[in-house]
């Protein structure tokens, strides 16, 4: 059975539904297909930037200006089909309350704050990264000692003495947001389901074979399908569709897999999900060595916080928990924390790609024109971003 | 600071004891450990108390990698190619008003406290389920006189799961099969609860000590591969060692085990040269199951006139190979009318003549069962009987009166010259009659009863007409195990047996709390936290000894919710299965907190399973490999 379409899109997270939406708004018949049995299985979308530079030299202007809470909302909300609400450490106090839509997603504006031990070998790229911060006119708090430790997320005051803070050095960021990752692509996914229909937006497809007549493809169970393709066909590229945009680039377009190869970097982290005893404070994500700490939790958060606390942690290699892993964490939360004891109740590994460059790589798919989309994970709000330029420029 | 070593290894099969498993290794575990290791696979199982598995972290495309603890709290690294998580049996209903409560436990709580405390749970318990477990279990609980009457409620299927032996045994015992939905549970003391069931006339109260969930309330799936291909499997098992302590679990486990063997080593087998199966073995084995399996779509029962066997069931008795086709007199001969085919074999096993052969064609009609020239009334069948089907026959039916040769193990015993009531298959009792004498001691006491020669085929059970004896004093009814001390508990002074666990004292003395209900021995499920003289504690792992002060940290209240831990309903979940339409559980589980509470989905993730199927979502064969399997604390 022949359908036809203008755009077919190809992924497994957000962005072809971000994409999907965008075009539809301009009247193009979209239809969706995603390789999994479902969509965001891959969970390649991050709440917020976890800000892993390279070296300090790195465009932060730019980079900063893109976290602001302000631009994370400009950057979701025109294709997000309902309400996006703001949360700041003021509204704790606030006494008129407005009305705000609960279930909706929430974006929080959290400082971050930057810790390395004085005498490590860290200590000199935080100093170069406030000292652009101060440049750039963010304004950064440069603290020491009890007083960094305690804006610590689940900072405890026990036992103060032993825990070697004086030690800690560091600064206070901007306020950047992050974003429910969870309601938000689940919103948009119900949404585009409705609008495209059921039939239009598939999953477990896979593509058999692409040529002129259109794209056939194959679902679980039941017989080949074709889309025929009118404009283009788009490729959302993330750690789990690599392997087939590899085939095809190594089918249609043997030169550009230098070009495939050299854009990314891969990038492990390991993400542990902690349990408090006490509420943590919401307001800062905290930057210690090679971990991101900060309280988890979705929507609002309430007073006092939450009593969840997530670690990323940047691995070198695929090798997930391994005595590195638990040193780090515990010297966060014995250390910098001063908690007596730690509970995980999850973690699992995840992997990101570092973009080398995003520019889309195009080819011809056997007279049709096809696009893959890069940077299609990460940040939620740099994929919402990415893939706008990417339909824009289509 | 915490110091952590990490030691790293490789194993192609990795056998791993999941949380809330007393019994390591099962026999599941041992049988398809034999089976790869014989076929050339490096087999580990890890497990038991110096040695606790953490979970696994699936790999890309295949296997994952293991995680565990030792005693020393070193964490051990295993990558593996395939990965087997053995966990119990566990089973809750659907979630009904009041379900999570310290009035319904799991099977395996109820065991726990039959082998721990001295309990009386009268005048009534429920089970919630009418499978092999559930009627066994109804029928230890009325033997050992912990209740007087027992009830099975079914909820889920048209007819009775259980084998028609074990039905018998249970009916026969006085135990009830009835079918409806559990609406309410309300507590009433600390000794009784209210449970209201939807039945087809209506709305029925029962006064009950207890309701123990033991199902099964869905199509068993076997063992489960997710993601498919990855060669990490989730697989129930049986605690049991024996397989007259658990017929269908045990014979379901080894040959399942044969069968997932099979598949391992074909899957993981391709790059090793020389890995072979035993092609005969597993022939047989799926043979076994699908006997096992197909008995459940079709339940043998026998059908009656009133209270005795229609024309059709005497037929069938009459031509079946295990009844006795000559009776004489002052010759013992057996009859084992085991017509249904569930592959026991424990009396053939037990027979020292040799005289029980047992052969079925591929419908599971028995062509062979009993050599009755060969049968010698030893009894010993009688005794190995996991149900107490059989049954000896002593006389010729043309006299009067016949001997009937029956299983007694009801307490008080029977004595010479008791009257008894001779009950049919349903218990159902047709007419009075008396003890003749004791054919054989044991754990399991035969008794020769004189019948009336028309009921030699009728009569299959026996109830004890001798007067109930009166006692005044607890200590005559129940036997004392361990001395009773003085404890405060949520600053009450008790007197509870020394050296028990606090979970169950808790329960004997009526102060259990919902979070109690696990009862997991090892903390894993970390709901039952208390404080013992201000140091948290989990009341599974600790002892009552003399003086010590108990309280409460954590104080769960009886819930209809279905995910207590993070309080979620059911009408929550139905509306996210509404809204997101997913496909899968994995994508349902991204956009709900059901099974990621502190009980790590020990209370939940079946029901919300159920509950997702009836929306449409994929979930045969899902298995959550989330990480860690339980919370793990690290000081």
């Amino acid at each position: 059975m022949k359908k036809t379409v203008d755009y077919l899109l190809v992924g497994t997270g957000v962005a072809p539904l971000l994409a999907a939406q965008r075009l539809s708004n301009r009247g193009e018949k979209v239809a969706v297909l995603n390789p999994d049995p479902d969509f965001f299985l891959e969970n390649s979308e991050l709440p917020l930037d976890l800000l892993s530079f390279e070296s300090t030299n790195a465009d932060l202007s730019k980079r900063f200006s893109n976290n602001l809470p302000e631009q994370v909302y400009r950057d979701l909300i025109p294709e997000f089909p309902g309400a996006i609400e703001m949360w700041k450490e003021e509204d704790e106090s606030r006494e008129d309350k407005h009305y705000r839509v609960e279930s909706a997603p929430w974006i929080r504006f959290r400082h971050r704050l930057w810790v390395v031990p004085e005498r490590g070998t860290g200590v000199d790229r935080i100093e170069n990264l406030y000292l652009r911060a101060l440049d750039l006119g963010w304004k950064p708090k440069w603290l020491e000692g009890v007083s960094l430790a305690k804006r610590f997320p689940g900072f405890s005051s026990r036992n103060l003495e032993a825990r070697g803070l004086e030690g800690y050095v560091g600064f206070l960021g901007p306020r950047f947001g992050d974003i429910d990752v969870a309601r938000y692509r689940t919103g948009l996914l119900e949404f585009v389901r409705e609008r495209l229909g059921r039939e239009n937006i598939l999953t477990s497809a896979h593509i058999l074979d692409i040529d002129r007549k259109g794209a056939r493809f194959q679902l679980a169970s039941g017989l080949p399908e074709t889309f025929e393709v009118g404009r283009a066909i788009l490729y959302f590229w993330t750690p789990k569709m690599e392997r087939s945009l590899r085939q095809n680039i190594e089918k249609y377009q043997p030169r550009a897999i230098g070009e495939f190869t050299a854009a990314v970097k891969k990038q492990h982290w390991e993400e542990w999900d902690l349990l408090s005893r006490d509420p943590v404070n919401p307001y800062v994500v905290a930057h210690m060595e090679s971990m991101r700490v900060w309280a988890h939790g979705e929507g609002m958060p309430p007073v006092g916080g939450w009593s969840r606390i997530k670690v990323m942690r940047r691995e070198a290699s695929a090798a997930m928990l391994g005595e590195g892993g638990f040193q780090d964490v515990s010297k966060v939360i014995f250390q910098a924390l001063g908690w007596e004891r730690f509970t995980v109740r999850g973690m699992s590994p995840r992997l990101f790609y570092r973009w080398n460059t995003t520019h889309p790589i195009e080819y011809d798919s056997d007279g049709v024109r096809t696009l893959v989309i890069s940077a299609c994970d990460g940040p939620l709000h740099w994929i919402a971003e990415q893939v706008r330029h990417a339909i824009d420029g289509v | 600071m915490m110091e952590v070593k990490v030691r790293d290894s490789t194993i192609d099969v990795a056998i791993l004891a999941g949380p809330r498993l007393k019994q390591w290794p099962t026999q599941g575990a041992r049988v398809l450990s034999r089976h790869c290791a014989d076929a050339g696979l490096r087999v580990g199982w890890y497990g038991g108390p110096g040695m606790r598995v953490r979970g696994v972290l699936p790999l890309e495309g295949s296997g994952g990698v293991v995680m565990i603890e030792d005693a020393q709290k070193r964490i051990h690294r295993i990558q593996a190619k395939a990965a087997i998580k053995i966990i119990p049996h566990l089973e809750f209903p659907t979630p009904f008003q009041g379900w999570y409560s310290a009035g319904l436990i799991p099977e395996s709580t109820a065991r726990k406290l039959l082998s721990q405390g001295s309990l009386s749970w009268q005048p009534v318990v429920v089970i919630l389920g009418s499978g092999n477990r559930a009627l066994k279990l109804g029928s230890e609980l009325i033997q050992k006189k912990v209740t007087n009457r027992v009830v099975c409620l079914e909820s889920v299927f048209d007819s009775a799961q259980a084998w028609e032996v074990e039905r018998r045994r249970f009916e026969i015992l006085g135990g009830k099969i009835i079918f409806g939905k559990p609406a309410r549970l309300t507590k009433k003391t600390p000794f009784s609860w209210e449970l209201k069931v939807q039945d087809s006339q209506g709305m029925r109260v029962m006064d009950v000590a207890r309701v123990i969930s033991v199902g099964p309330f869905d199509v068993d799936s076997g063992f489960r591969e997710y993601p498919s291909g990855s060669f990490l499997v989730e697989w129930e098992n049986t605690e049991a060692q024996s397989v007259a302590a658990d017929v269908e679990g045990v014979l379901l486990d080894e040959n399942r085990a044969a069968v997932l063997a099979a598949r391992i080593i074909k899957g993981i087998g391709t790059a090793s040269i020389g890995l072979k199966t035993d092609s005969k073995a597993l022939w047989a084995a799926k043979q076994k199951l699908i006997e096992l399996e197909s008995t459940r779509d079709r339940r043998f029962k026998w059908t009656y006139d009133g209270k005795w066997l229609d024309g059709e069931s005497k037929k069938l008795l009459g031509e079946f190979s295990g009844t006795p086709k000559k009776l004489e007199a002052s010759r013992i001969v057996a009859s084992i009318e085991c017509v249904e085919s569930i592959g026991c074999r424990v009396c053939e096993k037990a027979c020292p003549s040799n005289a029980i052969r047992i052969e079925r064609d591929s419908k599971g009609t028995a062509t062979k069962f009993l050599v009755e020239d060969d049968c010698t009334g030893c009894g010993f069948c009688l005794q190995a009987c996991p149900s107490q089907v059989p049954v000896m026959i002593e006389g010729e039916p043309s006299e009067s009166f016949t001997t009937l040769i029956f299983p007694y193990v009801e307490t008080p015993p029977l004595k010479k010259g008791d009257r008894v009531g001779l009950l049919n298959r349903k218990g159902e009792v047709l007419t009075n009659s008396r003890v003749l004498d004791q054919f054989l001691d044991g754990e399991t006491p035969l008794w020769k009863i004189e019948v009336p020669s028309h009921l030699i085929w009728e009569a299959r059970g026996i109830v004890s007409l001798a007067p109930k004896q009166e006692f005044e004093n607890a200590e005559d009814i129940y036997e004392e195990k361990g001395a009773r001390v003085e404890v405060q508990i949520q600053g009450d002074v008790r007197r509870v047996r020394e050296g028990q666990s606090i979970s169950v004292a808790l329960f004997e003395n009526g102060m259990a709390r919902p979070n109690d209900i696990l009862v997991c021995e090892d903390g894993s499920c970390g709901l039952c936290q208390i404080e013992v003289d201000g140091v948290r504690r989990f009341a599974c792992e600790s002892t009552i000894h003399q003086g010590m002060a108990i309280r409460f940290t954590r104080d769960h209240e009886q819930s209809s919710e279905l995910c207590p831990c993070n309080r979620i309903s059911v009408s929550e979940l139905e509306s996210k299965c509404e809204l997101t339409n997913p496909d899968t559980l994995e994508a349902l589980a991204q956009v709900t907190d059901v099974a990621k509470g502190k009980c790590h989905g020990l209370l939940c993730q079946k029901s919300c399973t159920r509950i997702a199927k009836e929306w449409g979502v994929q979930v045969d064969r899902y298995a959550d490999w989330g990480f860690p399997w339980v919370d793990w604390v690290f000081k």
